[in-house]
């Protein structure tokens, strides 16, 4: 991921070259990420990455002054996500489709199937868990320091992500997450919990 | 310590990775283009506003015109107050006579303070009084001529009465067409403010002269206050446009 990398835009190079450079360097990783947050809208990521750059470029040279500008603009992508929620909350969530909900186990469909439904089950959570979500296990942040990107105490991340991983976990259903450890099957097929 | 679910979720995260819109920094900075554009054009209509809405409030600062003491606001600042105000700045500063007035001009002129009506005992257009004729709102629009003296060191304010500026507007110019006028043409009030007094004196004297006109319906008396300081009391003054005509 090289989210850590640290990279040098406070040089004598122009602000607009640094930029450039910055772009060419981050834009996969925080195009996913803005799809992740999004819901997987690619209009919807496009449009945020494009008003999140655009912002941090009338204050680049501010935002390279304390080093990597990476963090600073995945804090404004998270920011921008959750406003934009906000702001279209109203809206009405979309169900996740009923053919995704049991898939089968085993093949290689079936993996791309499971993810494609986590990622729905990811999209339909509240813009908040979603960030927390996205920035925990996408961008492989610690509790603290997505605390620190969101601007919240670590006790609320982790309340926010227990929250969001128990919700996911009942959009996705316990078929798609057997753990035999814990259950067992009866002669006649059923599952129990021990 | 991830569980089961989590490392699908993440493995979910990163398989879902794509490559950005390839036209990314275009866009970017068309963005930034629009953004500029969007920020100089609000800044253009703050200070236009400003200017706007500073220069009658300006003017009636310095002419001490009741308008000082009212709040500015959408009441105060409609497009009638502004279109009235704002025009009457190119009458308002000082202009040394330039010889077209007749060596006794003050004898045939009418005086309120400093303020003097030039010819105007010959002409008859304005007289002092405070008590118009009930004879208006008759007859067409005509447009009146008139040469204002202001002495030097003085300020003027002519004010036409509310009852009256259904009829009645000052022209800030010398104008002798002939019409057709429109009362949107005019102005409610001007302000003269003459040289100051060290300033050489002119053709006519010492006092700066103003080519002015007046609007009025044929027929009628318009109230207008002469107002040549903060404090003093105003003087009133009655334009008149008699059936023959506003002026020789």
């Amino acid at each position: 991921m090289g989210v850590g990398d640290q990279r040098d835009f406070t040089g004598a190079e122009g602000a607009s070259a640094s930029f450039e450079e910055f772009v060419g360097a981050s834009s996969a990783r925080l195009y996913t990420m803005a799809l992740l947050l999004t819901g997987r809208q690619r209009a919807d990521a496009e449009d945020l990455l494009q008003g999140v750059l655009e912002r941090a470029y009338r204050h680049w040279r501010r935002i390279c002054r304390n080093g990597d500008p990476e963090p600073y603009v995945r804090q404004m992508l998270v920011h921008a996500s959750v406003d934009r929620w906000r702001q279209r909350r109203r809206q009405r969530e979309q169900p996740l489709a009923a053919a995704a909900a049991n898939p089968a186990a085993g093949d290689q469909a079936s993996e791309i199937a499971d993810r494609d439904m986590l990622l729905r089950a990811l999209g339909a959570l509240p813009a908040g868990q979603r960030a927390v979500l996205v920035l925990r296990y996408f961008c492989d942040l610690s509790e603290a320091q997505t605390a620190a990107t969101l601007g919240c105490s670590v006790g609320s991340v982790k309340k926010q992500a227990a929250r969001a991983l128990a919700s996911m976990r009942a959009s996705v259903g316990p078929a798609a997450e057997p753990e035999p450890s814990t259950r067992a099957t009866r002669g006649d097929g059923a599952v129990f919990d021990e | 310590m991830m569980s089961d679910f989590e490392r699908r979720l993440r493995a979910a995260m990163i398989a879902a990775s794509e490559q950005p819109p390839a036209n990314l920094m275009q866009e970017i900075r068309h963005r930034h283009r629009r953004h500029v554009r969007r920020v100089s054009f609000a800044c253009v209509a703050v200070a236009a506003a400003i200017a706007i809405t500073a220069q009658p409030v300006a003017h009636a600062l310095r002419a001490g015109h009741p308008a000082a003491a009212r709040p500015v606001g959408p009441a105060s600042v409609g497009p009638a107050l502004g279109s009235s105000m704002a025009p009457a700045a190119p009458a308002d500063g000082c202009q040394p006579s330039v010889g077209a007035l007749a060596p006794n001009w003050r004898d045939s002129s009418l005086q309120v303070g400093p303020v003097w009506f030039a010819y105007d005992r010959v002409q008859r257009y304005v007289h002092l009084g405070s008590s118009p004729g009930d004879h208006r709102g008759a007859g067409q629009l005509e447009v009146g001529v008139m040469i204002v003296e202001v002495d030097y060191g003085s300020r003027a304010a002519l004010t036409v009465d509310p009852g009256a500026q259904s009829y009645f507007r000052f022209l800030n110019g010398f104008d002798n067409g002939s019409g057709p006028y429109a009362l949107s043409a005019g102005f409610r009030s001007l302000t003269l403010v003459s040289c100051p007094p060290g300033t050489p004196p002119g053709d006519s004297g010492r006092v700066s002269d103003y080519y002015l006109g007046f609007i009025i319906k044929m027929g009628s008396d318009a109230l207008v206050e002469v107002r040549t300081s903060a404090s003093a009391r105003p003087i009133p003054v009655i334009f008149t446009c008699l059936r023959t005509g506003c002026d020789t």
